[in-house]
């Protein structure tokens, strides 16, 4: 999927990034649409900066890049941005988009859509979104958490500093690490480790004395055995033994 | 200010990062010792100062502050200092946070003080960037403010005070999931919605097992650096001690007490 945006031989639709507040990913998706397809970008921002973002531009020619600002005054409190997430309707964006005259494949990158969820309802979203998804070419999302996956990919993917974009293999290569030659402990030994067949058989038959066998366990179960158990006990003289209540000390 | 806690986050008064948005997050244990640092902090480097106390009241701090060195009377008279007190102040949930953020907004790109006050060159002092500070958020919650809100207060915080006019802001947070009320889950959103905004986190609770005489808790410091080539975070944990002039961090486990 990531390579088919990058060639730039894809259909279109709506793509969704879940992650962190990260500048990068902006920049990588902006790039991808500037750099790889002749596109107008318009990016609505709410969680970075203008100049966040034009910093990591700086490289990029940005007449095809269209930024409304949001971050600013989101919410209109001190009537000093054109772009509050109130105008987040199907009327204003379309008005907002098609400020160019010629019809053209255009990417909407919005940051974020949470920012909107929290004040715009959630079926308001969607229906714009989906209407204006007939009318874009591609819009991206930014952070918010997908509860379904319908499809989903992984991909690698480095961005150097001249900002291309390379695909790393889809199998991330792990780093082979060596395999360390295994040393054989048992290599050089003053004493034998191994058995020969007779001494293994002279093994296995020998019986140790408290291994049960036949012999051994009726000696040891049935007769009790001649001398019986006996325990003398001769009372110290400083004993305190009470012959009434022999369990005294016992403190139960 | 606590020396070794400026070599911990590599901020001196002489030498700080701007634009960063600070959150501190309290549970089960006290963190306002950070928000008396970061008071003393700034003032001593000589930013221009608006507090929104909304916990203790200002003899509080003042009498905090003195400890640490920094004058709070003589800092408002000269005005580096704005001070909103929180407890004598009746904020109105229902109408938002609007008119706070105005507040913020014009103790912090105002000129230097309500006073006009000169030094002896006779000009107005200049202070430098503008620093705002929070004790604490919660309490915007449990005044029946809703998440959303407080959030997007903070967003407009950090839009003007940070990306604006260049300066810093830290916010401190108290959450005790111990507390069965509604409020608690807010905080616990809030915190998370405002971890996201964030670019220094400092996360600070007691100790796991219970009161221990030596060390008072353990602080997780969370950086999230936006630099041009790669943004990565960084955490760290220390345990530490509040002395009566300052407090101590460490290690987990090398408290003095125990080596």
């Amino acid at each position: 999927m990531l390579l088919e945006i990058l060639q730039g031989n894809d259909s279109g639709g709506f793509l969704l990034i879940k992650g962190i507040r990260h500048v990068w990913v902006h920049l990588f998706i902006i790039t991808c649409a500037l750099l790889f397809r002749d596109e107008d970008v318009h990016v609505i921002l709410f969680e970075v900066s203008e100049q966040e973002l034009k910093d990591g531009l700086k490289e990029i020619p940005s007449q095809k890049l269209h930024i409304h600002n949001a971050y600013e005054d989101p919410l209109g409190w001190t009537n000093s941005t054109s772009f509050t997430a109130q105008h987040f309707s199907l009327n204003y964006l379309t008005q907002m988009l098609k400020l160019n005259p010629q019809p053209k494949a255009t990417t909407l990158v919005i940051d974020s859509l949470s920012w909107i969820l929290r004040h715009v309802s959630t079926t308001n979203v969607c229906s714009t979104l989906h209407q204006l998804k007939k009318e874009l070419f591609w819009v991206c999302f930014m952070p918010i958490c997908i509860r379904e996956c319908i499809f989903q990919q992984e991909h690698s993917f480095r961005i150097d500093e001249d900002l291309t974009i390379t695909v790393l293999n889809k199998t991330p290569n792990i780093e082979s690490v060596p395999e360390e030659h295994q040393m054989d402990p048992t290599a050089n030994l003053t004493f034998n480790l191994r058995l020969s067949d007779k001494e293994r058989e002279a093994k296995e038959k020998l019986l140790l004395p408290f291994m049960f066998s036949k012999d051994n366990t009726e000696k040891l179960l049935l007769h009790s055995g001649s001398g019986s158990g006996r325990i003398l006990y001769e009372p110290d003289a400083s004993d305190d033994y009470d012959q009434e209540d022999p369990d005294d000390d016992l403190d139960v | 200010m606590f020396a070794e806690l400026n070599s911990i986050l590599n901020t001196f008064p002489d030498k700080f990062s701007q634009e960063e948005f600070i959150i501190i997050s309290e549970r089960r244990c006290d963190a306002s010792f950070l928000i008396h640092h970061f008071l003393s902090f700034y003032l001593r480097a000589r930013c221009k100062v608006c507090f929104l106390g909304l916990v203790q009241s200002f003899s509080h701090y003042n009498a905090v502050s003195q400890r640490l060195g920094v004058n709070l009377v003589q800092a408002k008279e000269k005005g580096q200092l704005v001070f909103l007190e929180g407890l004598q102040e009746s904020l109105d949930p229902t109408k938002g946070l609007q008119d706070l953020f105005q507040f913020v907004r014009s103790s912090c790109s105002g000129p230097s003080g309500p006073l006009g006050c000169t030094d002896r060159s006779g000009g107005p002092e200049e202070w430098g960037p503008p620093v705002l500070l929070v004790d604490d958020l919660g309490v915007l919650l449990s005044l029946g403010v809703s998440v959303g809100t407080v959030l997007d207060f903070s967003h407009y915080c950090r839009a003007t005070v940070c990306s604006r006019l260049q300066g810093n802001v830290v916010m401190l947070l108290h959450c005790d999931e111990e507390e069965d009320d509604g409020d608690d889950e807010g905080a616990e959103q809030l915190l998370k919605g405002l971890t996201h905004q964030c670019s220094l986190t400092l996360h600070v609770q007691g100790l796991p097992t219970g009161y221990c005489r030596d060390i008072h808790g353990q602080m997780e410091v969370c950086w999230r650096r936006q630099q041009a080539d790669e943004q990565h975070t960084l955490n760290k944990l220390f345990q530490y001690k509040v002395h009566d002039k300052g407090a101590s961090f460490f290690a987990r486990g090398t408290s003095s007490a125990f080596l």
